[in-house]
C-alpha cells in the first residue's frame, strides 16, 4: 500500500468537504460545533482550576478534576468511536471494494483510521485538550511531550479497543441493530453526564466554599487509561513517569490488539449490505381507511418501532424539562413560574426533536409527498395531526406531572399548560420549516436527522424562541396568567404557527427530489 | 386501469437545468395508450432527470408536460393521480411492512380501500412478495425492494407508467415477470416509457425507443426505422452510433 498516496487522498476528501469550490461545504459546521464545544468546555475548566488555584487547593484536587474531565471525554470517546466503526463498516460505500483489494487487513484498518479521524478527534479537541490546556496553564512544570501522549492515549486506546470490539459484534449481529444498540447506549451515556454536570455544575458555583467541593471529588477510576492520562499530566516525578509508561502501553497495546483482531476477522467480515432481517408485523393487514387515518397509523408505526428514536426522544424530552431545575439555585422561581418555564423548555424539545424531526424521519419516502396527488399542503396538514397529538399529549403530562410534584392547584396546572401550548404551537411550526428545508434523508444517528448545520439551526432557533416565551412568563408574574393573557397568547401563537405551516407546505411542495 | 382517450405521456420542450449544467434540452417526447417506449442513453444523458420531471419529482425550467391529458403544472393532483413511477432508487418506508405500506400508497391516491387491498394481494401474489409482506421493508433484499415500488405503482393502474432502470437488483424470473407485467399494462391500454441500460430487453421489449444524448433526442422510432435500409443491425449499432459514446 502507498501510504502517502492513501493519507492524501483522505486529506483532499476531507479538506473538500470543508472548503471547495471557492466557499464552504458542510463539513465546516462540524469544525466550528467543535470549536464551540471546546470554548464552553475551556470556560469550565478556568473556573474550576481557578478556584482551586485561587483557594491553594492541593495538587491532587486538580489532578482529580483532569481525570474526571479526561474520563468523560474517554467515555464518550469509547462509545463515539465503536458507533463510529461500526457506521464506517455498516455504511461506508467503499468497504467491499477495500475488500476486494489487494490490501492486508491491517492496512485496510489503518485506512479506516484515517478516514475516520475527523470524528474520532471530536471528543479529544473539544473537551481533553481544553482540560489539559487550562490543567497546564494553571500548573507549573507540565511536560508538553506528556500532554502529546496523554491527548494521544485519549485518541488511540478508545478507537483501538472500539474496532476490536465491533469486528467480532459485526460477525454476530446485523450492522443496522449493532449501530443502533450502540447509539441508544451513547444516548443513556449522554444523558446521564448531562444530569450530572447540570445538577452538579450550577450548585458548585454557587457553594460558598467552591474549593472545599471540588477537593471533595472522589478519584477517578484508577484502572482507566483516562486516569494514567490525568496522571501523566498531573503527577510528579516517578508516579508521572509511571503513568506515562502505563500511557504508551495501553496505546500501543490496543493498537496491536485491533491490528491482530483485522488480521483474523476483518477478511471475513460482510460488508452492510447484510440488512436487519426485518421483523414481522402483527395485523399488519388491517386496512388504512381515510387519508387522515393513514398517515396516522403509519405515524404510529414508523415512531414506535423505531426505539433507537423512541429512546433518544424520551431521553430528550425528560433533559429538556428538568432544565429549569438545574438552574433554580442561581435563579428562584415562584411554583407557577417554574412549572411554566419547565414546561416552555419542554415544547424546545418538542420543536427541536418531534417537529424537527418528523419529516426526515421519512427519509427518501418523503418523495411521496411530491410524487402523489396528494401535495406538500395536504402531507403537511396531516403530518401535523400525528405530531400534535404526540406534542399536546406529552405537555398535558408535563403539566400534571410537575404541578404536582411543585403542589399546584388543577387551576393552576390547567394555567400552565394552556400558557404552554402556543409555545408547542410555534416550537412545532419552526421545527416541522428546518425539518423541511434541511433534513439530511440519509441520517443513520437519530441524533443527526438534520445534518450539523440543520442541527445547530434548529437549536438556535428553539432557544431564541424559548427564551422569548420564558422572557413573558417571567414579565407575567409569579401568579396564574389569567384568561386575557392566554387568550392573546394564544392567539398569537396559533398565527404564528399558520404562517409557519404554510411556509412549511411550500417548501415541500417545492423540495425537489434530485437525490442519486 | 383509469381509461382517458388522451396519449399518456406529452413532453414538449422540456429544458431543465442544474446550475450551469443543463441535463435536458428542448425535449420532446410522447408515449401513446399502448405502447412500451424505451428510453436509452448513456449515463448522464439525462434519462432519469426526464423521468423525474414527467413524474414532479422536479420541476422543469421550460417546456409542458401532459399525464393523460392533464397539465402537469397546471393541473398536479389530476396529473399524478395518472402517473406511476417505479425510481431508480424505490421510496419506501423501512419500517413499515409490504402490506402497510401498499395500504398507505393505496391512501394517497384516494383508492377505496376494499378494492385496494384486493389490488395489493393480487400484486403481491405476482410479484411473490406475499409470504413476506407482513415482515418490515428494512429486512427485504434489493430485488425485493424494488418489487414493492413496482407494486406501489401499479396499485392504482395509472394510464402512464414510468420506470427508471427497472430491473436493476431483480433476478432472471422477476425480471421476465416484470416484462410480463408491462405487456401487460400496455394490452390493457395504459402507456409505459421505462429507461434501461440492458439494450436486448429494449429491443425485446420496446415497440418504440428514444435515445437520448447529452440532454437531447438523437433518434426515434421502432426498431426497424432505426435500422433503416442495414436490416442486420443491432439495437446495440444504432445507439452506439447516435448515443452511446457518452453525454
Amino acid at each position: 500500500m502507498n501510504l502517502a498516496v492513501v493519507a492524501r487522498t483522505q486529506w483532499l476528501q476531507s479538506r473538500r468537504a470543508m472548503w471547495s469550490g471557492g466557499r464552504p461545504r458542510r463539513g465546516v459546521v462540524g469544525i466550528v460545533i467543535a470549536a464551540l464545544m471546546s470554548a464552553a468546555f475551556s470556560v469550565t475548566f478556568i473556573v474550576l482550576f481557578s478556584a482551586l488555584e485561587s483557594t491553594g487547593g492541593p495538587a491532587e484536587a486538580r489532578a482529580r478534576v483532569l481525570g474526571w474531565a479526561f474520563t468523560f471525554a474517554f467515555v464518550l470517546l469509547a462509545l463515539g468511536d465503536l458507533l463510529t466503526v461500526v457506521s464506517a463498516a455498516a455504511t461506508a460505500p467503499d468497504l467491499e471494494r477495500l475488500l476486494a483489494a489487494p490490501l492486508r487487513p491491517r492496512e485496510l484498518l489503518l485506512i479506516k483510521f484515517m478516514e475516520t479521524l475527523s470524528r474520532t478527534l471530536g471528543p479529544v479537541v473539544a473537551i481533553a485538550l481544553p482540560a489539559a490546556l487550562c490543567f497546564a496553564a494553571s500548573t507549573p512544570g507540565v511536560s508538553g511531550i506528556a500532554l502529546l501522549v496523554a491527548l494521544g492515549t485519549l485518541w488511540a486506546v478508545p478507537i483501538a479497543l472500539g474496532s476490536a470490539l465491533a469486528m467480532p459484534l459485526l460477525r454476530l449481529a446485523p450492522a443496522a441493530r449493532l449501530r443502533e444498540s450502540i447509539a441508544v447506549l451513547a444516548t443513556l451515556a449522554f444523558l446521564g453526564g448531562w444530569l450530572a454536570n447540570t445538577f452538579w455544575m450550577p450548585r458548585l458555583l454557587v457553594s460558598t466554599d467552591v474549593a472545599a467541593r471540588l477537593r471533595a471529588i472522589p478519584p477517578p477510576p484508577f484502572w482507566s487509561p483516562a486516569t494514567w492520562a490525568a496522571d501523566a499530566l498531573a503527577r510528579p516525578g516517578e508516579r508521572g513517569l509511571e503513568a506515562l509508561a502505563a500511557c504508551i502501553a495501553a496505546s500501543l497495546g490496543s493498537l496491536l490488539l485491533a491490528f491482530g483482531v483485522a488480521e483474523r476477522l476483518l477478511s471475513r467480515l460482510q460488508p452492510g449490505a447484510v440488512p436487519a432481517a426485518g421483523t414481522l408485523v402483527r395485523g399488519s393487514s388491517r386496512r388504512a381507511g381515510t387519508l387522515a387515518g393513514a398517515f396516522l397509523r403509519r405515524d404510529v408505526a414508523l415512531f414506535s418501532r423505531d426505539w433507537p428514536v423512541l429512546l433518544d426522544l424520551a431521553a430528550r424530552l425528560l433533559l429538556w424539562t428538568l432544565l429549569p431545575l438545574a438552574i433554580l439555585p442561581l435563579t428562584p422561581m415562584p411554583p407557577a413560574e417554574l412549572v411554566r418555564a419547565m414546561l416552555v423548555t419542554l415544547t424546545l424539545s418538542i420543536g427541536n426533536d418531534i417537529g424537527a424531526r418528523a419529516l426526515p424521519l421519512e427519509r427518501h419516502a418523503l418523495a411521496w409527498a411530491r410524487l402523489s396527488p396528494v401535495g406538500g399542503a395536504r402531507w403537511v396538514r396531516y403530518r401535523v395531526l400525528g405530531v400534535a397529538f404526540l406534542a399536546v399529549s406529552i405537555l398535558l403530562a408535563g403539566a400534571v406531572i410537575a404541578g404536582a410534584a411543585l403542589r399546584l392547584s388543577p387551576l393552576g396546572i390547567l394555567d400552565a399548560f394552556a400558557f404552554a401550548l402556543p409555545a408547542a404551537a410555534t416550537a412545532l411550526g419552526f421545527g416541522l420549516l428546518i425539518g423541511a428545508l434541511l433534513a439530511d434523508p440519509e441520517w443513520r444517528d437519530p441524533r443527526a436527522m438534520l445534518g450539523p448545520g440543520g442541527r445547530t439551526v434548529s437549536a438556535l432557533v428553539m432557544l431564541a424562541q424559548g427564551g422569548a416565551w420564558v422572557a413573558a412568563s417571567h414579565v407575567l408574574g409569579p401568579g396564574p396568567v389569567g384568561p386575557g393573557w392566554l387568550v392573546t397568547l394564544g392567539l398569537g401563537g396559533a398565527f404564528v404557527a399558520w404562517v409557519l405551516l404554510v411556509i412549511t407546505a411550500r417548501a415541500l411542495e417545492r423540495r425537489e427530489y434530485t437525490a442519486r | 386501469m383509469t381509461q382517458t382517450r388522451a396519449r399518456p405521456l406529452v413532453i414538449d420542450a422540456l429544458t431543465r437545468r442544474f446550475g450551469t449544467v443543463t441535463a435536458v434540452s428542448a425535449l420532446s417526447l410522447e408515449v401513446r395508450a399502448g405502447e412500451i417506449v424505451g428510453f436509452l442513453g448513456a449515463n448522464g444523458a439525462g434519462k432519469t432527470t426526464t423521468l423525474r420531471c414527467a413524474s414532479g419529482l422536479l420541476a422543469p425550467d421550460q417546456g409542458r408536460i401532459e399525464v393523460a391529458g392533464a397539465d402537469l403544472e397546471r393541473e398536479p393532483r389530476v396529473a399524478k393521480a395518472r402517473l406511476g413511477l417505479v425510481p431508480d432508487r424505490p421510496f419506501l418506508y423501512d419500517r413499515l411492512s409490504a402490506r402497510e405500506f401498499l395500504a398507505f400508497v393505496a391512501a394517497l391516491y384516494d383508492l377505496p380501500a376494499d378494492a385496494a387491498a384486493r389490488r395489493a394481494e393480487e400484486l403481491l401474489a405476482r410479484l411473490e412478495l406475499a409470504e413476506h409482506a407482513d415482515r418490515t421493508l428494512e429486512g427485504y433484499s434489493l430485488g425485493m425492494r424494488q418489487k414493492t415500488a413496482i407494486a406501489a405503482a401499479l396499485l392504482h393502474s395509472p394510464p402512464l407508467l414510468l420506470l427508471d432502470e427497472p430491473l436493476n437488483g431483480l433476478d432472471p424470473p422477476s425480471a421476465r415477470l416484470l416484462k410480463e407485467l408491462l405487456r401487460e399494462h400496455a394490452r390493457a391500454g395504459g402507456g409505459v416509457l421505462v429507461s434501461t441500460h440492458l439494450l436486448d430487453v429494449a429491443e425485446r421489449l420496446c415497440d418504440r425507443v428514444v435515445i437520448l444524448r447529452a440532454g437531447r433526442v438523437v433518434a426515434e422510432g421502432t426498431l426497424a426505422s432505426l435500422r433503416g435500409d442495414r436490416h442486420e443491425r443491432s439495437l446495440e449499432d444504432v445507439f452506439m452510433e447516435l448515443g452511446g459514446s457518452g453525454t
